[in-house]
Parts: structure tokens; C-alpha cells; sequence
């Protein structure tokens, strides 16, 4: 039943209705015939099966859906023998197609369409589903006897913001649906249109930007491969390229990767002349020697087969970027290429997890080179392992190279860096003032020994810190290494020895011990406000112990709030240790006070 | 499991920073699994997100050490001691033919009717009903290594590793 009067009839109604999952009326069976009476009937007016319209100029015809004729007559029960004298208009396909068979019984002439009014039907195709599901349940469901494949929705987009619904079925059919209103329609009404042009720009303008980006890029790296081409010579050329390229790759390391190599291994093919690739292909054999070191099978594989994949494209002299952009390369390895490439870009990191990874590249399309998901996956963990590579390569050098710089200051470092975890003091690096000349054992040991020890500190706890040092280790006869130690010790409480260790606050305590011989428990022995003053400092950042220390066990223990404090710096500013608790018990209890 | 930061525990080593985000992910999908209400799920199935995010969790750390190399040797005992991953589950992933063991409990014969493993360590061909199996320890639907488990975060991951790749496809 037609629910709106004023509405042109709807069409008849396909007889069979399968529930779609989607809960809609979906369009019947393609193949069914139609059956049906039709949607209404217009009391005392056209017997069943015909409906009237418009013609285009202004006189109305009566059509019969069931047997496809058109009439310029107004049929009685029986109908006239369709008008053929004159040619009956074609019954705008508006509204009234003939529910046949698509293809098969065509309407009488359905030619084109009118635009704007009526939804329309592409001609010789089922009208869509109805409006009204019940119609079209009940009529001529047992009619059709043999059994036609239920058409169901496989895909439902959104046409953006609005509640229409681009809607593609299983036999290929799509049309629109809207959500609220429950129409579905095969052709979009003119907003509709309007949207969904609107949409249509959106992804063309989105694929376009990607487009041009992805070409910026090619004509980016082939800019940088034609630089290093003007130079003439053979054999250096190559390298250069490589450390050029070096310098160029933004990402990737200052190392030169097997990925980075056998990329401008192909697409160099095009660029150099013919006796150019002969030195290529040495070269690329010498990165096989080099995989063969390589633990990862899977990189070693692909780099073989891209080595023979270039060889074959020096013949074909393809550009690099044309496979890239438009079309699909047909070479699996261009692909996986391409593919990391992209992660690359998009900054996966090694760090990242195969979802987050996803989240990074799946707006760009070079993800599709890869078609199986878990091909996908495994070029993501090679990518992984190379890029993890990549980075420890490049801070080797880093290293290396700031080795190369200053020696002093980077041995220094390398001792910060082992015990500066241990303890809390990120101690300043001692002046180099010692050479680096000196590499015997002895000296060696010295030295450490002159970094750790302050003049509070104990053989104990030097063995105990160090003796897996290689430095310590280093100075044969044990015993030696002791002697040296206490030696070193006394030298500095004399005073005899101005201490290296950063550990020490050496002005102020030079001032003191050569007052005074010994450092612990002397009354003679006060500090200065300013060591005073640091130190309170240091006991400040301790607060937060003391009142944890005090809410479990009400007594607050200097022993224990001295062990985490007695690697910093400031803990020797304060010589004598009888003064040091001193201080402690005071701003402990202040700091307890204002708790309470 | 400690993630608290006191002025008593050790400095994590260098490197923590770049992880520590996606450890930090981790824990707070931790915390929802863990307050997840039992409505609409059997009494089992309330444990198998925590038996998933637990396997995640030590597979991230698993990879990043073992098969990326990405992190150093200290940094990642330092995760293991701290409870970022479980190293027992890591040890079975060591050996071969339990390179995606779901976790401890399937493989631990002690606690099936005939000392066997559980029903998911069955390698998908042998199994022929074709139905997908939901094993009741860990919801693991099939974890032995020639069934085919995903990389990262097996166990009938469909959800999280499908999910971003579903609507391209």
C-alpha cells in the first residue's frame, strides 16, 4: 500500500522478501518475476494492474505493469488493447517499472529519464525495495517456485554526516538507503547527489594529496641520486653515492643499510651507464658476503632476490618512481621495498607494537602492496630488527667518534656511566688533567682510585664496587692494590694529595685538613656556614623519607636516611660526622614538628 | 609489578623511556580487564582478557629483546625483576615447538583429567571438527606453533589486530 496519497504509485512489489541482515527490505530476487497487484487501489478507477501518468505533454496514459502495455485509453475490466494507434508514450520510468525480470521485459520503450522529480530507475533494473514491507511480503510469495539466491548486503558506507547509506549487495547491486526514513532508492535525489559529490571530491582531493606527496618524495630521491651522477669516475662513484646518501637519509641511520643499498642499487640501474653497472654488481656481491654474516634469513633473501631483480631492470631501464606511484609494481620486491619505505615515513618505530604500527600506515596506501595480512606482519618485524640495527650502528659511532675526540673526557665517561646508575650523584666530569698517555695497569688503577676515594671512604668499599673492574683487575698482584688504595687514602687526609675524586668538595676540605689531621670527630673541626648550608640542602630532598621512616616506626634512624644520601656530593661538604647526625637530628625534628 | 617509584627503588636503565608508554598502555588495559564486571560472561571467561594482556605484555618485551634486540640486556632484566613480563612464560618461548604457548597453565599436565596439555596446544590441522575452539583456562584458540597464531598478541586476536585493518580490507 502506498502510504503517501499524492505520492506517484510506488511500484509493484517484488514478491519474495528476504529479511536482509540489515533488517531492511532488500531488493528481491533479480530473477524473480514480478508479480503482483498493484500498490493501491484507486477506487472505481483502473482495474487491477493499471495505474496512470503523466506524459511529458500533459496528457495522462494508463499503464499496465503486468503486461507492459501502455494505453492512451483508460481501461476498463478488460483492457483495451494498449492504444497502439498512436504511440503510446513511454511511461516515464519514474515510478512505474515493469517488475519483470531485469533485461527481459523491458517497458515499451524505456528510454532516458526525467532528472529531477521521481526516483529513478536505471532502465531494465528492478526498482529497489519498497517502502513498505508488507506489500511485498504477502504478494505472489508462493508464485515463483524456483528458488533464487537471497540477495543480501555485504558492505554499508556511510555517505558522511547524513543518514544515508551507500548499500552493496551480494549480487553487485548498490543503491542508497536511508537509515531514518527507511527509503531506499537506486538513483540519489539531487541533495543526495549534492553529498555525495561532496564526499567523492573529498577522496579524490585525499588520494591526490597523497599522490603528490608520494611523487615529492620520488623526484626527491632521484634529485639525489642524479647529483652524485655528474661526478665521472667509475668505481668511486658508487661509494660516494653511498656516503652521500649516508648523510641524505633523513630517518634511517648515518649507516649505510642493506635496505638503503639495494634500493639505490635498482634505481641507480637507470641512471648509470652500462659499464657503471659492472661495478655495481661487484658491488652487490659483496653485500651478499656481508649478509652471509647476517642472522636474519628473511633480509638476506630479500636482498638476494633484489640484487637479481636489479639486474633484470637495468634492461628495462623502468623508472623507480613510476612503479611506485600509480600503478602496482608487479615485482615483489619493489613492494616490499616500497613497503618499508613507508614504515620508514611514517615513523614506526622499534618500539612500536604490530597495532600501533597499523594505526601508523594504514591511511597510506603503499600498505596495500602487501596484500596478506600476515605478510604485512613479517615485513614489519624485519623492519623491526633492521631499524633496531640501524640505530645501535649509529650510536656506535656517535661514540666512536666522540672518542675519537677527546680520549680524556671519554674515559671519564665510561666510568660515570657504570657507576653513576649505583649512586646518586651525577657527578661532574674531573678535569682530564691526567694524560691518556699512560696505559700501564698501574697508572690505570690510579686512577680509578683517585676517582672514587674521598677521604671518608673505606678499602671495603672500593673492593667491593670495583672488583669486577677490568681497571682493577688490571693491576696483577692483588695485594698491590690494597697498599696503593690506603697509600693513596693517607695522601689525602694528609692533605699531601689534592683529590681528583668528583666526589669530594675539594677547596673547603683542603682548607681543612691541613688544619687538622684527620677528618672524623674533632672538635677543632667546625664547618663553615656555606658547607652548612649545603648540606641542609641534601638533607632537604630526604624530608620525604624522614616522614615515611617516621610514620613506621616513630623514631626516625640517621643510619638509615644516611645511606641514600652518602654518594652525593654534598654529604662531604660537612667533615665531621658527629656534626653531620647532628644536623640531621635537628632537621628531623623540625621537619617532624611541622607534621604534627 | 611495582610500578611505583620510591626513592628506594633502582633508576630504570636507559632506554625505559621509549617503552615506557606502551608498557604503560598495557597496564591500564590491565587495570579494565581487572574491573571489568562479570556480566554476560561465564565464570572462566571473566580471567581470559587478564591471561591475554598478560601474554601480550611479555611478548612486547619478548620481541623487543629477543627477536629486535631493541633494548639491552639490563634494561631488560630490569623489566623482568620489575614485573613488566613474565620470565618463566618467556623461558617456554625459548624453546622450540612452544614458540606461542598462551600461557603457563596449558601446557602444566597437572591440571587436565589425563595429564595431558590443554585442548589448544592441539596443532590446528589434527583438530578437524572446524569449529574454533575456546580453551578454559586462557580463551587461547590455538597457540601451538604450526596452527598459525599471529605474532604479536595471538589467542584469537582477531579483535586487536584485525581491528585496524578490517575496514581496508
Amino acid at each position: 500500500m502506498n502510504p503517501i496519497p499524492g505520492r506517484p504509485p510506488g511500484p509493484p512489489h517484488f514478491s519474495s522478501h528476504p529479511g536482509g541482515p540489515l533488517g531492511h527490505p532488500m531488493p528481491g530476487p533479480t530473477g524473480a518475476a514480478f508479480a503482483p497487484p498493484p500498490p493501491f487501489h484507486q477506487p472505481n478507477w483502473l482495474p487491477p494492474g493499471w495505474t496512470e501518468h503523466k506524459a511529458p505533454d500533459g496528457m495522462s496514459y494508463y499503464y499496465n505493469a503486468a503486461s507492459g502495455q501502455s494505453s492512451w485509453i483508460r481501461p476498463t475490466m478488460a483492457l483495451p488493447a494498449g492504444a497502439p494507434g498512436f504511440a503510446p508514450p513511454q511511461p516515464p520510468p519514474g515510478v512505474l517499472q515493469p517488475m519483470g525480470p531485469p533485461m527481459q521485459q523491458l517497458p515499451p520503450g524505456v528510454p532516458g529519464y526525467l532528472v529531477n522529480q521521481q526516483p529513478l530507475y536505471p532502465p531494465g533494473v528492478a526498482p529497489p525495495p519498497s517502502t513498505a514491507p508488507t506489500t511485498s511480503n504477502e504478494t505472489g510469495k508462493g508464485k515463483k517456485g524456483k528458488k533464487v539466491k537471497k540477495e543480501k548486503a555485504v558492505k554499508k558506507t556511510q555517505v558522511l554526516e547524513s543518514p544515508w547509506f551507500i548499500v552493496v549487495t551480494n549480487l553487485d547491486n548498490t543503491f542508497f538507503f536511508n537509515k531514518e526514513t527507511k527509503v531506499s532508492i537506486w538513483a540519489p535525489t539531487s541533495e543526495l547527489e549534492a553529498v555525495l559529490a561532496k564526499m567523492g571530491q573529498i577522496e579524490t582531493d585525499r588520494l591526490e594529496a597523497e599522490q603528490k606527496a608520494r611523487y615529492a618524495e620520488e623526484q626527491e630521491r632521484l634529485q639525489m641520486l642524479k647529483r652524485p651522477n655528474d661526478d665521472s669516475t667509475n668505481g668511486q662513484d658508487v661509494t660516494e653515492k653511498r656516503s652521500r646518501n649516508e648523510t641524505d637519509a633523513a630517518n634511517a641511520g648515518t649507516e649505510m643499510t642493506e635496505d638503503d643499498v639495494a634500493w639505490q642499487l635498482a634505481a641507480m640501474e637507470d641512471m648509470m651507464d652500462a659499464d657503471q653497472d659492472q661495478d655495481q654488481h661487484m658491488q652487490s656481491q659483496d653485500e651478499d658476503d656481508d649478509d652471509d654474516d647476517e642472522d636474519d634469513e628473511a633480509v638476506k633473501e630479500r636482498l638476494r632476490m633484489i640484487q637479481g631483480s636489479s639486474a633484470s631492470l637495468s634492461q628495462h631501464s623502468a623508472p623507480i618512481s613510476a612503479s611506485n606511484l600509480a600503478i602496482l609494481p608487479d615485482n615483489i620486491q619493489e613492494r616490499e621495498m616500497a613497503f618499508l619505505d613507508m614504515m620508514r615515513d611514517r615513523g614506526v618505530t622499534q618500539f612500536d607494537t604490530w597495532e600501533k604500527a597499523i594505526a601508523k600506515i594504514e591511511r597510506d596506501p603503499r600498505m596495500y602492496l602487501i596484500p596478506d595480512k600476515k605478510d604485512r606482519q613479517e615485513l614489519f618485524e624485519s623492519f623491526c630488527v633492521i631499524r633496531a640495527r640501524e640505530i645501535k650502528e649509529a650510536k656506535d659511532k656517535e661514540t666512536k667518534g666522540k672518542e675519537a675526540k677527546d680520549k680524556g673526557g671519554e674515559r671519564n665517561k665510561k666510568d660515570e656511566d657504570r657507576h653513576s646508575r649505583e649512586s646518586k650523584s651525577h657527578s661532574t666530569s674531573s678535569p682530564s688533567s691526567s694524560s691518556h698517555s699512560s696505559s700501564k695497569p698501574e697508572d690505570v688503577y690510579r686512577r680509578l682510585v683517585e676517582e672514587f676515594t674521598t677521604k671518608t671512604s673505606t678499602w671495603l668499599d672500593f673492593m667491593t664496587k670495583y672488583r669486577v673492574d677490568p681497571k682493577f683487575l688490571g693491576l696483577k698482584p692483588g695485594s698491590l692494590r690494597e697498599s696503593i688504595f690506603r697509600q693513596y687514602l693517607a695522601d689525602l687526609k694528609k692533605g699531601l694529595v689534592k683529590p681528583k675524586s668528583s666526589h669530594s668538595y675539594s677547596p673547603e676540605r683542603e682548607k681543612r685538613s691541613s688544619s687538622a689531621s684527620r677528618s672524623s670527630s674533632s672538635k677543632k673541626y667546625k664547618a663553615t656556614q656555606a658547607e652548612i648550608d649545603e648540606f641542609t640542602s641534601l638533607l632537604k630532598e630526604t624530608k620525604k623519607d624522614i616522614l615515611y621512616e617516621h610514620k613506621n616506626s616513630s623514631s626516625v634512624e640517621w643510619r638509615k636516611i644516611k645511606k641514600l644520601i652518602d654518594r652525593d656530593r654534598r654529604y662531604d661538604a660537612v667533615g665531621s660526622s658527629t656534626e653531620r647526625e647532628q644536623l640531621f637530628r635537628e632537621y628531623a625534628d623540625r621537619v617532624i614538628q611541622r607534621r604534627d | 609489578m611495582p610500578k611505583i617509584r620510591s626513592s628506594r627503588t633502582k633508576r630504570a636503565p636507559e632506554g625505559f623511556d621509549e617503552i615506557e608508554a606502551t608498557l604503560l598502555e598495557f597496564q591500564q588495559k590491565m587495570k579494565d580487564a581487572e574491573n571489568d564486571p562479570h556480566e554476560g560472561k561465564r565464570k572462566v571467561e571473566a580471567l581470559w582478557p587478564i591471561f591475554r594482556l598478560h601474554h601480550q605484555r611479555s611478548r612486547y618485551v619478548y620481541e623487543l629483546f629477543y627477536k629486535r634486540e631493541a633494548i639491552s640486556k639490563e634494561l631488560y632484566e630490569y623489566l623482568l625483576k620489575q614485573g613488566y613480563a613474565d620470565g618463566n612464560l618467556i623461558a617456554k618461548w625459548k624453546k622450540s615447538g612452544y614458540e606461542k604457548v598462551c600461557c603457563l597453565r596449558c601446557i602444566q599436565p597437572k591440571d587436565t583429567n589425563f595429564g595431558t596439555t590443554c585442548v589448544c596446544r592441539v596443532p590446528r590441522d589434527k583438530l578437524e571438527e572446524g569449529k574454533v575452539i575456546e580453551c578454559i583456562h586462557c580463551g587461547c584458540r590455538g597457540c601451538s606453533s604450526g596452527s598459525g597464531a599471529g605474532v604479536a598478541g595471538s589467542k584469537g586476536a582477531v579483535a586487536a589486530a584485525g581491528g585496524g585493518s578490517s575496514s581496508k580490507a
